[in-house]
Protein backbone atom coordinates (compact mmCIF):
# COMPACT_ATOMS: atom_id res chain seq x y z
CA UNK A 1 0.00 0.00 0.00
CA UNK A 2 1.55 3.44 -1.09
CA UNK A 3 1.94 6.32 1.85
CA UNK A 4 -0.73 8.39 1.80
CA UNK A 5 0.66 11.50 0.41
CA UNK A 6 -1.80 13.97 2.38
CA UNK A 7 -0.30 12.18 5.61
CA UNK A 8 2.96 12.90 4.71
CA UNK A 9 2.73 16.20 4.08
CA UNK A 10 1.12 16.68 7.25
CA UNK A 11 3.99 15.46 9.09
CA UNK A 12 6.16 17.39 6.94
CA UNK A 13 4.10 20.57 7.85
CA UNK A 14 4.11 19.60 11.93
CA UNK A 15 7.87 18.73 11.62
CA UNK A 16 8.58 21.64 10.35
CA UNK A 17 6.63 24.26 12.51
CA UNK A 18 7.25 22.40 15.74
CA UNK A 19 10.93 21.80 14.21
CA UNK A 20 10.49 18.14 15.17
CA UNK A 21 14.11 17.27 13.38
CA UNK A 22 14.33 13.26 13.28
CA UNK A 23 11.34 12.11 15.59
CA UNK A 24 9.24 13.04 12.79
CA UNK A 25 9.69 9.15 11.63
CA UNK A 26 8.13 8.03 14.71
CA UNK A 27 4.65 10.01 13.52
CA UNK A 28 2.18 7.57 12.56
CA UNK A 29 -1.80 8.47 12.30
CA UNK A 30 -2.27 7.19 16.13
CA UNK A 31 0.23 9.49 17.93
CA UNK A 32 -1.29 11.72 19.92
CA UNK A 33 -0.85 15.63 19.71
CA UNK A 34 -2.43 17.93 22.56
CA UNK A 35 -0.86 17.25 25.60
CA UNK A 36 1.58 14.75 24.29
CA UNK A 37 4.04 17.19 22.56
CA UNK A 38 5.98 19.62 24.72
CA UNK A 39 6.50 21.76 22.31
CA UNK A 40 2.79 22.25 21.04
CA UNK A 41 1.93 25.70 23.21
CA UNK A 42 -0.66 27.83 22.16
CA UNK A 43 1.58 29.83 19.78
CA UNK A 44 2.75 25.97 18.63
CA UNK A 45 -0.44 25.04 17.32
CA UNK A 46 -1.26 28.19 15.95
CA UNK A 47 2.19 27.85 13.80
CA UNK A 48 1.08 24.30 12.90
CA UNK A 49 -2.38 25.87 11.46
CA UNK A 50 -0.75 28.93 9.43
CA UNK A 51 1.88 26.07 8.60
CA UNK A 52 -0.85 23.44 7.49
CA UNK A 53 -3.19 26.49 5.70
CA UNK A 54 -0.16 28.13 3.58
CA UNK A 55 1.31 24.53 2.62
CA UNK A 56 -2.10 23.20 1.38
CA UNK A 57 -3.32 26.38 0.35
CA UNK A 58 -6.67 26.06 2.34
CA UNK A 59 -8.43 28.45 4.94
CA UNK A 60 -9.50 26.69 8.27
CA UNK A 61 -13.16 27.59 9.91
CA UNK A 62 -13.31 28.59 13.61
CA UNK A 63 -14.84 25.76 14.43
CA UNK A 64 -12.38 23.65 13.24
CA UNK A 65 -9.89 24.18 15.85
CA UNK A 66 -10.77 22.05 18.54
CA UNK A 67 -9.14 19.84 21.25
CA UNK A 68 -10.57 17.16 18.78
CA UNK A 69 -8.73 18.10 15.65
CA UNK A 70 -5.45 18.39 17.76
CA UNK A 71 -5.98 15.34 19.62
CA UNK A 72 -4.13 12.92 17.15
CA UNK A 73 -1.83 13.26 13.61
CA UNK A 74 -4.93 11.09 12.20
CA UNK A 75 -7.49 13.80 12.99
CA UNK A 76 -5.47 16.15 11.92
CA UNK A 77 -5.12 14.70 8.55
CA UNK A 78 -8.46 14.51 8.30
CA UNK A 79 -9.76 17.82 8.90
CA UNK A 80 -6.58 18.78 6.07
CA UNK A 81 -8.66 16.28 3.96
CA UNK A 82 -11.91 17.90 4.33
CA UNK A 83 -10.86 21.61 3.41
CA UNK A 84 -9.02 20.28 0.74
CA UNK A 85 -11.35 18.11 -1.05
CA UNK B 1 19.05 48.52 25.97
CA UNK B 2 22.19 49.64 24.04
CA UNK B 3 24.89 47.81 22.61
CA UNK B 4 27.75 50.53 22.48
CA UNK B 5 30.99 48.80 20.25
CA UNK B 6 34.22 48.91 21.28
CA UNK B 7 35.60 50.48 18.62
CA UNK B 8 35.03 53.81 16.83
CA UNK B 9 31.65 53.46 15.48
CA UNK B 10 30.25 52.05 12.16
CA UNK B 11 27.01 53.87 12.59
CA UNK B 12 23.83 53.34 14.38
CA UNK B 13 21.03 50.71 14.00
CA UNK B 14 17.30 51.15 15.67
CA UNK B 15 15.42 47.76 16.06
CA UNK B 16 11.73 47.54 15.85
CA UNK B 17 10.33 45.17 18.23
CA UNK B 18 7.86 42.31 17.19
CA UNK B 19 5.12 42.64 19.45
CA UNK B 20 3.82 40.81 22.16
CA UNK B 21 4.93 37.18 23.38
CA UNK B 22 6.69 36.86 19.44
CA UNK B 23 9.05 39.49 21.02
CA UNK B 24 9.72 37.36 24.24
CA UNK B 25 10.61 34.88 22.15
CA UNK B 26 12.88 36.38 19.67
CA UNK B 27 14.76 38.13 22.00
CA UNK B 28 17.58 35.70 22.43
CA UNK B 29 18.14 35.79 18.46
CA UNK B 30 18.05 39.26 18.57
CA UNK B 31 20.77 40.04 21.46
CA UNK B 32 22.96 37.75 19.70
CA UNK B 33 22.47 40.01 16.22
CA UNK B 34 22.82 43.18 18.30
CA UNK B 35 26.01 41.91 19.69
CA UNK B 36 27.56 40.74 16.09
CA UNK B 37 26.57 45.02 15.43
CA UNK B 38 28.33 45.96 17.88
CA UNK B 39 31.49 43.73 17.55
CA UNK B 40 31.67 45.35 13.89
CA UNK B 41 31.41 48.91 15.39
CA UNK B 42 27.73 49.79 15.11
CA UNK B 43 25.68 51.32 18.35
CA UNK B 44 22.55 49.02 18.74
CA UNK B 45 19.48 50.59 19.80
CA UNK B 46 17.05 47.93 21.28
CA UNK B 47 13.78 49.23 22.86
CA UNK B 48 12.44 46.12 25.34
CA UNK B 49 8.94 46.81 24.05
CA UNK B 50 6.51 49.38 22.83
CA UNK B 51 4.88 51.50 25.44
CA UNK B 52 1.67 51.53 26.96
CA UNK B 53 0.46 54.16 26.37
CA UNK B 54 0.30 56.35 29.63
CA UNK B 55 0.52 59.95 29.26
CA UNK B 56 0.89 62.30 32.52
CA UNK B 57 -1.35 59.38 34.16
CA UNK B 58 -4.26 59.59 31.73
CA UNK B 59 -4.39 55.91 30.13
CA UNK B 60 -4.28 56.26 26.22
CA UNK B 61 -3.75 52.36 25.36
CA UNK B 62 -1.46 51.01 23.49
CA UNK B 63 -1.73 52.81 19.77
CA UNK B 64 0.69 52.17 16.58
CA UNK B 65 0.85 56.25 16.54
CA UNK B 66 2.17 56.23 20.23
CA UNK B 67 4.61 53.52 19.39
CA UNK B 68 6.18 55.37 16.75
CA UNK B 69 6.10 58.66 18.52
CA UNK B 70 7.95 56.22 21.12
CA UNK B 71 10.91 55.58 18.77
CA UNK B 72 11.16 58.82 17.81
CA UNK B 73 12.12 59.91 21.49
CA UNK B 74 14.33 57.25 21.82
CA UNK B 75 15.93 58.39 18.72
CA UNK B 76 16.21 61.51 20.38
CA UNK B 77 17.42 60.56 23.71
CA UNK B 78 20.34 58.39 22.65
CA UNK B 79 23.36 60.30 21.41
CA UNK B 80 23.40 58.99 18.27
CA UNK B 81 25.93 60.58 15.46
CA UNK B 82 24.16 61.96 12.99
CA UNK B 83 27.03 61.96 10.72
CA UNK B 84 27.22 58.19 10.53
CA UNK B 85 25.23 55.69 8.53
CA UNK B 86 21.85 55.26 10.53
CA UNK B 87 19.99 51.84 9.90
CA UNK B 88 16.45 50.46 10.74
CA UNK B 89 16.46 46.62 11.32
CA UNK B 90 12.39 45.48 11.93
CA UNK B 91 11.29 41.97 12.94
CA UNK B 92 7.39 40.73 12.24
CA UNK B 93 5.13 44.11 12.86
CA UNK B 94 8.08 46.18 14.20
CA UNK B 95 9.15 45.76 10.33
CA UNK B 96 6.39 47.50 9.19
CA UNK B 97 7.21 50.33 11.36
CA UNK B 98 9.98 50.85 9.63
CA UNK B 99 8.25 51.53 6.60
CA UNK B 100 5.96 53.57 7.88
CA UNK B 101 6.19 56.81 5.95
CA UNK B 102 4.53 58.82 9.00
CA UNK B 103 7.77 58.26 11.12
CA UNK B 104 9.47 60.86 12.26
CA UNK B 105 12.99 60.34 12.82
CA UNK B 106 15.72 62.73 11.88
CA UNK B 107 17.53 60.83 10.24
CA UNK B 108 17.04 58.92 7.30
CA UNK B 109 17.29 55.37 7.59
CA UNK B 110 20.88 54.12 4.95
CA UNK B 111 18.68 51.22 4.57
CA UNK B 112 16.09 49.02 6.31
CA UNK B 113 16.46 45.22 7.38
CA UNK B 114 13.09 43.80 7.53
CA UNK B 115 13.21 40.36 9.57
CA UNK B 116 9.72 38.44 8.30
CA UNK B 117 7.13 41.28 8.37
CA UNK B 118 3.94 40.45 8.96
CA UNK B 119 2.23 40.58 5.57
CA UNK B 120 -1.32 41.26 6.42
CA UNK B 121 -2.98 43.18 9.21
CA UNK B 122 -5.70 41.54 9.55
CA UNK B 123 -4.57 38.32 9.37
CA UNK B 124 -2.08 38.47 11.67
CA UNK B 125 -4.48 39.77 14.37
CA UNK B 126 -6.65 36.55 13.15
CA UNK B 127 -3.56 34.69 14.44
CA UNK B 128 -3.42 36.86 18.07
CA UNK B 129 -7.24 36.11 18.37
CA UNK B 130 -6.86 32.45 17.83
CA UNK B 131 -3.86 31.98 19.83
CA UNK B 132 -5.89 33.09 22.74
CA UNK B 133 -9.07 30.82 21.80
CA UNK B 134 -6.39 28.29 21.88
CA UNK B 135 -4.99 29.07 25.33
CA UNK B 136 -8.61 29.05 26.47
CA UNK B 137 -9.02 25.70 25.34
CA UNK B 138 -5.51 24.29 26.19
CA UNK B 139 -6.25 25.59 30.03
CA UNK B 140 -9.28 23.18 29.58
CA UNK B 141 -11.37 25.93 30.12
CA UNK B 142 -15.31 25.64 30.43
CA UNK B 143 -15.95 28.88 29.48
CA UNK B 144 -15.26 28.66 25.39
CA UNK B 145 -14.66 31.46 23.67
CA UNK B 146 -14.76 31.93 19.82
CA UNK B 147 -13.10 34.71 17.19
CA UNK B 148 -16.38 35.88 17.06
CA UNK B 149 -17.17 36.48 20.65
CA UNK B 150 -13.65 38.56 20.56
CA UNK B 151 -14.38 40.28 17.83
CA UNK B 152 -17.21 41.29 19.20
CA UNK B 153 -15.56 42.67 22.10
CA UNK B 154 -12.81 44.88 20.22
CA UNK B 155 -15.59 46.28 18.48
CA UNK B 156 -17.59 47.56 21.75
CA UNK B 157 -13.79 49.09 22.53
CA UNK B 158 -12.82 46.31 24.81
CA UNK B 159 -9.52 45.11 25.19
CA UNK B 160 -8.35 41.50 24.46
CA UNK B 161 -5.88 39.68 26.69
CA UNK B 162 -3.36 37.67 24.71
CA UNK B 163 -0.84 36.01 26.31
CA UNK B 164 -0.37 39.02 28.60
CA UNK B 165 -0.26 41.42 26.19
CA UNK B 166 -3.06 43.81 25.98
CA UNK B 167 -4.38 44.18 22.24
CA UNK B 168 -6.98 47.51 22.30
CA UNK B 169 -9.47 47.85 20.18
CA UNK B 170 -7.96 51.17 18.37
CA UNK B 171 -4.43 49.44 18.13
CA UNK B 172 -6.53 46.59 16.84
CA UNK B 173 -7.97 48.51 13.63
CA UNK B 174 -4.65 50.46 13.19
CA UNK B 175 -2.58 47.24 13.00
CA UNK B 176 -6.18 45.23 10.65
CA UNK B 177 -5.14 48.18 8.31
CA UNK B 178 -1.41 47.71 7.69
CA UNK B 179 -0.33 45.43 5.01
CA UNK B 180 3.62 44.55 3.80
CA UNK B 181 2.31 44.93 -0.03
CA UNK B 182 0.98 48.71 0.45
CA UNK B 183 4.12 49.77 2.33
CA UNK B 184 6.34 48.40 -0.10
CA UNK B 185 4.07 50.39 -3.11
CA UNK B 186 4.21 53.33 -1.55
CA UNK B 187 8.12 53.19 -0.79
CA UNK B 188 9.57 55.83 -3.01
CA UNK B 189 12.65 53.48 -3.77
CA UNK B 190 14.67 56.10 -2.18
CA UNK B 191 15.99 53.37 0.95
CA UNK B 192 17.16 50.29 0.51
CA UNK B 193 15.28 47.49 1.70
CA UNK B 194 16.22 43.95 2.58
CA UNK B 195 13.58 41.78 3.36
CA UNK B 196 14.50 38.44 5.21
CA UNK B 197 12.67 34.98 5.58
CA UNK B 198 13.48 32.37 7.25
CA UNK B 199 13.50 28.34 5.14
CA UNK B 200 13.39 25.53 6.36
CA UNK B 201 16.70 23.88 4.01
CA UNK B 202 19.06 24.79 1.84
CA UNK B 203 16.99 25.81 -1.89
CA UNK B 204 13.19 25.12 0.29
CA UNK B 205 10.38 27.32 -1.55
CA UNK B 206 9.55 30.41 1.32
CA UNK B 207 5.58 30.50 1.16
CA UNK B 208 3.48 31.49 -1.93
CA UNK B 209 2.28 34.68 -0.58
CA UNK B 210 5.97 35.48 0.06
CA UNK B 211 7.18 35.00 -2.93
CA UNK B 212 4.65 36.34 -4.98
CA UNK B 213 5.38 39.68 -3.20
CA UNK B 214 9.03 39.19 -3.34
CA UNK B 215 9.02 39.12 -7.04
CA UNK B 216 6.41 41.84 -7.35
CA UNK B 217 8.53 44.17 -5.92
CA UNK B 218 11.87 42.43 -6.93
CA UNK B 219 13.46 45.60 -8.28
CA UNK B 220 12.92 47.90 -5.28
CA UNK B 221 13.79 45.24 -2.52
CA UNK B 222 17.05 42.57 -1.71
CA UNK B 223 15.19 39.39 -0.57
CA UNK B 224 17.38 36.83 1.30
CA UNK B 225 16.45 33.94 2.62
CA UNK B 226 18.44 32.11 5.44
CA UNK B 227 17.98 28.66 6.92
CA UNK B 228 16.48 28.30 9.85
CA UNK B 229 13.57 28.35 12.38
CA UNK B 230 10.52 31.13 12.91
CA UNK B 231 12.55 32.03 16.05
CA UNK B 232 9.70 34.61 17.40
CA UNK B 233 7.10 31.69 17.36
CA UNK B 234 8.69 28.63 18.66
CA UNK B 235 8.64 27.04 22.05
CA UNK B 236 12.12 26.82 22.63
CA UNK B 237 14.30 29.22 22.21
CA UNK B 238 15.98 29.07 18.75
CA UNK B 239 18.19 30.61 16.80
CA UNK B 240 19.45 30.83 13.08
CA UNK B 241 23.16 31.41 12.67
CA UNK B 242 22.99 32.05 8.53
CA UNK B 243 20.36 34.93 9.73
CA UNK B 244 23.21 36.62 11.75
CA UNK B 245 25.46 36.22 9.40
CA UNK B 246 23.64 37.39 6.43
CA UNK B 247 22.34 40.61 8.17
CA UNK B 248 25.56 41.34 9.15
CA UNK B 249 26.83 41.53 5.71
CA UNK B 250 24.01 43.68 4.68
CA UNK B 251 25.98 46.18 7.21
CA UNK B 252 29.71 45.52 6.25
Amino acid sequence: MSPDPVFQQVVASISHSLQLGERSAQLSLDTRLLGHIPELDSMAVLTVITGLEEHFAITFDEDDITAESFETVGNLVDLVRCRVD
Amino acid sequence: MEFMPEIRAAGTVLFFPAFGEEMNRARKMVSRQAKTMALSGYHVIIPDYYGTGDSAGEFLGARWKTWKADMEVIVSECSVDPMMPFWFWGLRLGALMTMDRGLQIAMRPEGIIAWSPVLAGKQYVNQLLRMRVMANMLAGSKIPETISDLRALLEFGQAVEIGGYELGSALNEEIENLAFEDLLEDNSGEIPIHWFELISEPGAQPSPAITRIAEKYGRQIEFHTAVGPDFWATAEITMSEELIANTIDILR
